[in-house]
Order: structure tokens, then C-alpha cells, then sequence
């Protein structure tokens, strides 16, 4: 078995189910399977073969999806990318996953050639190639016959995505055949999937939530609809998008949520055919939730918790939020056939109600990031302090390290501090959140060189061309001197509590 | 509105609401979305300024990355919004 079966099973079994509703398209599982085999087809012809590896810089979009399908054909690897990436990250990930091959617009294809990637083949389907490579006539041409394809390999690569993109140093997380399905099987069951579901898709395809709208729909033969990007922060038209379209599955990170709840009047729709509410990616404060669960008493919560590197590796319930209840709900326990422990600074197991690092073993764990040593059956550490409570179930407590997450996209603070570093009218910097939920953004102190002073526009761009689109600092305060600790540490907590009193940032 | 008014409109709310009050290096071929200047949170601020500025509601099926690229595009997208709403 391996992830490519899965759209192929469905399409044998109910070729004229809808597979999947886009912006673009809606495919039944039989026109997926077939666009599929063409795309795979003209891969096959540019010389995309076993384990090579092909970026989609597409749109969110049912070609996007089927190319996705067709790439797992020629088991190849798939690479989705930011659809609004600057041109200097898609070459910075381009060049580091050594890409044979791209899926694109006839306008991305000519933006991203035009450096020194002169080589780099695309597929086009929206019009010509302007390089080497094939445009949509040339894919209107080819057949939609299956390619013959050997077996593959449980372990081998299905796609990589890239995250948390140090400091000029991306991270490409790859995902083999065996890693997905552990996580998908699991997802199935505990959902209970059929095909009568209808999962919406709110993440990108260039984050791990994506997996488990798109292949547990798959694997279920349901169907999933794809919240078009420009909509997925636009409360009232994303509640709109839920009223119409009907989902009955949503998984989304929290901030979502709670924008439609508090700017899109999402709690006045009582009766939708939701049966299951999943969120990731962050905490969700109690408060919001807390409303929403006693606002949909039929609706399941579940709280899956885990970084890229290992899918899902736990999962929590929520069964009941008593009214006195602080603290946001606990990331549960292990699944996905994972297994997982906190373990203290002294590198014992934490026992109930001590705290320590969350570890993670099992069929989930990532093969490893692209060009360094495999993870192997080594545990992966996940950077996250959590607390075994007395009911078995690990509480998220906070992080090792400065990594912050906004919007569900994990940002380590440092990566973006020595992005800035590098302006040369920057002498030292400090980035903070400021804002809760989806309100939350980047702030940066900074202590100038000399007299120049950077326009807030110059910090963007000189951010743009080193982070990715989510690490680029909103706001900037330029300050004479950095709060410092006793023990010479830059004091964030001065820093923030400096925000609250006061807003005159540039 | 000509287009050079519209995009007039934009420059001085970029500037105004999101670079803080200055709108050095900012031009109709600047990169918004690229350089964050347009991002998840700013999105549904600039579209209600669209909204009362232009009395034009955007459609979703123009809320795509091609449209929002820098001022030029979005300009180019209210003209047709416009027309099209009027037809």
C-alpha cells in the first residue's frame, strides 16, 4: 500500500463520486484518476522518474491535487510550495531539494526562470512553457491511460515540506509512503470517515494539515473542499464558505476559528451538518472554545497535536470544559501507533504531574530532513515541555527554545533576529509577538548603527529575500537600547509588558 | 476613476495604515504580498477600505495571489470589479 493507492482504490470503486471541489474545478474520483495519468504522463516525458523531486507552485487548486497524484505515480516526490513565495525562496528550496521538475503558471514559470534556474523544466497549465519544458496544449494531447508503475517501497519519500525555514538554511521535512498512511489510518478511524463526509480544506498544501483533509478523503472515497487561499483569513466569507459548501468535517489551526467567531458570527449558525471539529498547530484558548463546544453540543472537538517532522502523534477529546477550567485542553495521548513520553533535563521519564520534554518514536516519525542524516528509529525531540497529568493525558506547557507559532506557523524567533541582523544600519534587535490569536503579529526593537534610519518597507524587503512570507516582521520600534536581564539576557518579558503601555511603533 | 487615482488611493493607505505614516520606496510595482506587506491579517483590512473607498465588493474569485501582486494590479482588479458590477 502506498499513498498514491489511495485516489486509484477510490476511483475502481466509485469512479463518479466527487473527489474533490476547487476554486478552479470539481473532479469526481474518475477525472482525478485520468488528470492525474496525463499530468504524470508529461512528468514522464520532461524525465521526472523514481525518486525525483517535483515542486507544485500552484494555487490552491483540483490541479494542484491532481498533480500532487500524478507525482506519487511516477513515484516521485512532491513539493508543494507557498503559492505567493518570493522568487528568492522558491530557488532557495528549489536548489536545496535539487528539483528536476516544476508544476506551475505560465507567469510563475517566467518569473522563477528568469535567474540563472534557465534549466529547470516545467509543466504549465495555464498556457506555454516560456523555457524548457511542456504547456497545456502539449498535456491536452497525451493520453489519460495509467502509466505502468513498479511497486513501491513503504519508505520511500512521498513529499517534503519545507518549514521553519532558518536563517538562509531551509528544512525540508521528508514524508515517506509509511509516515502518512500510519497517520491517515489512524485519522480514519478515529473520525469514523465514509464517504458521505465532506472534509474542507482550510490549510495550504505547504502545511502538514493538509494531509488529512486530502488522503482521509481519499481513503474514504468522501469528498474534500478546498477553501480557496485568499478567503482562509476573511471571517465572513469563510463562514460563508462553511453555510454553503457544508462540511462536515473542519480542521483548522484555532486563530481561524475564533476569527469567525468573533468577527464572522459563526455561533449563530446552529444547524450546520458539521460532525467534527479538529484543530492543531497552537493552543486554543479556553475561553473561545469553550463557547464554541457549548454552542454545537453534536459536534465532536478533537485536538491533534504534533510538529511537521512527526504528523499527528497525539490527540485529544474533548469530552467536557468545566466552567472554572483555565488552562487550554490537554494534546492527550499517543496515536498513530506512535509513542510518546516527556523526558526531564536529567534525561529520565517524567512521571505524573512532572514536566519534560516531549518525545516521540513510531511509524510517523519523518524520514528525516532533506540532504542530512536520517532520523532512523532514533527518537525525535520535539522541543515542547509538556506535563504528564494525573489522567495520563500530556498538557502542551511551552516551548525549549524562543519558537512562537502565530497563525499556526512555527517561527523561531532567533532565525528572524539574525535575518535582521544582517542590515547593516542594524546594531541589535529583539522580536516579540504582540496580539493574541489571529490578531498576532511580529514585532522587532531595534537599536540603530548611526543616523540611518530604514523605512519600514526596506525592513520587509531586506526580511523577505532571507525568511519565509510568515516570518517577515510587521512592525518595527526603533528604541536606544535593549532591556537586558541580570544575567545579560535580552529581558523579552520587559519588552512586552514595554508593548502594553505603550504603542507608538512605526 | 482613472486608474492613476485609484492607485493614488491605495499608495497613501499602504503608507497611512500600514508602513507607518511614511511611504519612502513604495510604488505602483513594489511587492506586496511578496514583502508581507499584504499578508494574512492585512488582507481583510485593505478589502474594507476597498469596499468603502470604491463602493466595490471584491469577489472571491479575484482574491487570488495575480491580483494583489503590488498597487498596479490591485488597481487594474477594482477597475474591473467595477465594470463588471455596473453590467
Amino acid at each position: 500500500m502506498s499513498l498514491r493507492d489511495l485516489v486509484i482504490r477510490s476511483a475502481r470503486k466509485t469512479p463518479d463520486a466527487l473527489a474533490v471541489k476547487g476554486p478552479d474545478q470539481s473532479l469526481s474520483y474518475q477525472q482525478l484518476d485520468r488528470l492525474a495519468n496525463r499530468l504524470a504522463r508529461a512528468l514522464s516525458r520532461l524525465g521526472v522518474k523514481h525518486g525525483d523531486r517535483v515542486g507544485i507552485w500552484l494555487d490552491k487548486s483540483a490541479n494542484a491535487v491532481a498533480a500532487m497524484q500524478a507525482i506519487l505515480r511516477l513515484r516521485a516526490v512532491y513539493v508543494p510550495l507557498d503559492p505567493i513565495s518570493p522568487v528568492a525562496r522558491v530557488h532557495v528550496i528549489v536548489r536545496d531539494c535539487e528539483m528536476s521538475a516544476l508544476v506551475t503558471t505560465h507567469k510563475r514559470a517566467q518569473s522563477v526562470l528568469g535567474d540563472d534556474l534557465g534549466d529547470l523544466a516545467c509543466l504549465c497549465l495555464d498556457g506555454e512553457t516560456p523555457g524548457p519544458g511542456l504547456g497545456q496544449k502539449d498535456l491536452h494531447a497525451l493520453s489519460d491511460e495509467a502509466l505502468p508503475v513498479s511497486e513501491s517501497d513503504e519508505n520511500e519519500i512521498a513529499y517534503i515540506l519545507y518549514t521553519s525555514g532558518s536563517t538562509g538554511q531551509p528544512k525540508g521535512v521528508c514524508i515517506s509512503n509509511r509516515n502518512a498512511l500510519a497517520f491517515i489510518d489512524w485519522a480514519a478511524q478515529a473520525l469514523q470517515a465514509t464517504a458521505a463526509d465532506r472534509f474542507a480544506n482550510h490549510a495550504p498544501f505547504h502545511f502538514d494539515l493538509s494531509v488529512l483533509d486530502l488522503y482521509v478523503a481519499f481513503s474514504v472515497g468522501a469528498t474534500v473542499v478546498l477553501v480557496p487561499d485568499g478567503i482562509a483569513y476573511l471571517p465572513g466569507r469563510l463562514v460563508n464558505f462553511i453555510v454553503n459548501e457544508a462540511p462536515t468535517i473542519w480542521y483548522s489551526v484555532p486563530s481561524a476559528l475564533i476569527m469567525m467567531m468573533e468577527q464572522g458570527n459563526l455561533l449563530s449558525h446552529l444547524h450546520l451538518p458539521l460532525r467534527a471539529v479538529l484543530f492543531a498547530g497552537e493552543p486554543f484558548p479556553i475561553k473561545h472554545l469553550r463557547r464554541l463546544y457549548q454552542c454545537w453540543p453534536a459536534v465532536r472537538f478533537l485536538n491533534l497535536y504534533g510538529p511537521t517532522e512527526t504528523n499527528v502523534c497525539t490527540f485529544y477529546e474533548v469530552t467536557q470544559i468545566p466552567e472554572d477550567q483555565l488552562t487550554p485542553v490537554p494534546i492527550g495521548k499517543a496515536c498513530s501507533s506512535d509513542r510518546v513520553w516527556a523526558q526531564k533535563e536529567d534525561g529520565s521519564i517524567a512521571s505524573s504531574g512532572e514536566e519534560g520534554e516531549l518525545m516521540v518514536v513510531g511509524p510517523t516519525v519523518m524520514v528525516g530532513y532533506w540532504g542530512r542524516p536520517p532520523q532512523g528509529d532514533a527518537p525525535y525531540a520535539t522541543g515542547d515541555i509538556v506535563r504528564l497529568q494525573g489522567d495520563d493525558n500530556y498538557l502542551y506547557v511551552g516551548r525549549r527554545d524562543h519558537m512562537v507559532k502565530v497563525r499556526g506557523y512555527r517561527i523561531e524567533l532567533g532565525d528572524v533576529e539574525t535575518a535582521l541582523l544582517a542590515h547593516p544600519a542594524i546594531h541589535e534587535t529583539a522580536v516579540v509577538v504582540s496580539g493574541n490569536d489571529w490578531e498576532a503579529c511580529l514585532l522587532a526593537f531595534v537599536v540603530l548603527n548611526g543616523d540611518a534610519v530604514p523605512s519600514l518597507l526596506e525592513i520587509k524587503q531586506h526580511c523577505a529575500q532571507r525568511l519565509p512570507r510568515y516570518m517577515i516582521v510587521d512592525r518595527v520600534e526603533y528604541v536606544s537600547s535593549l532591556p537586558r536581564t541580570r544575567n545579560g539576557k535580552i529581558d523579552r518579558l520587559s519588552l512586552l509588558r514595554h508593548l502594553s503601555l505603550d504603542n507608538r511603533s512605526v | 476613476m482613472p486608474k492613476e487615482e485609484i492607485m493614488e488611493h491605495l499608495k497613501t493607505y499602504f503608507a497611512k495604515e500600514v508602513l507607518g505614516n511614511k511611504d519612502i520606496g513604495l510604488d505602483e510595482h513594489t511587492p506586496l504580498l511578496e514583502w508581507g506587506i499584504i499578508n494574512s491579517l492585512e488582507i481583510v483590512r485593505l478589502l474594507s477600505f476597498i469596499q468603502k473607498q470604491f463602493s466595490v465588493e471584491i469577489p472571491n474569485d479575484k482574491l487570488v495571489a495575480d491580483y494583489f501582486t503590488d498597487i498596479s494590479a490591485i488597481a487594474d482588479m477594482i477597475l474591473d470589479s467595477v465594470s463588471a458590477y455596473r453590467n
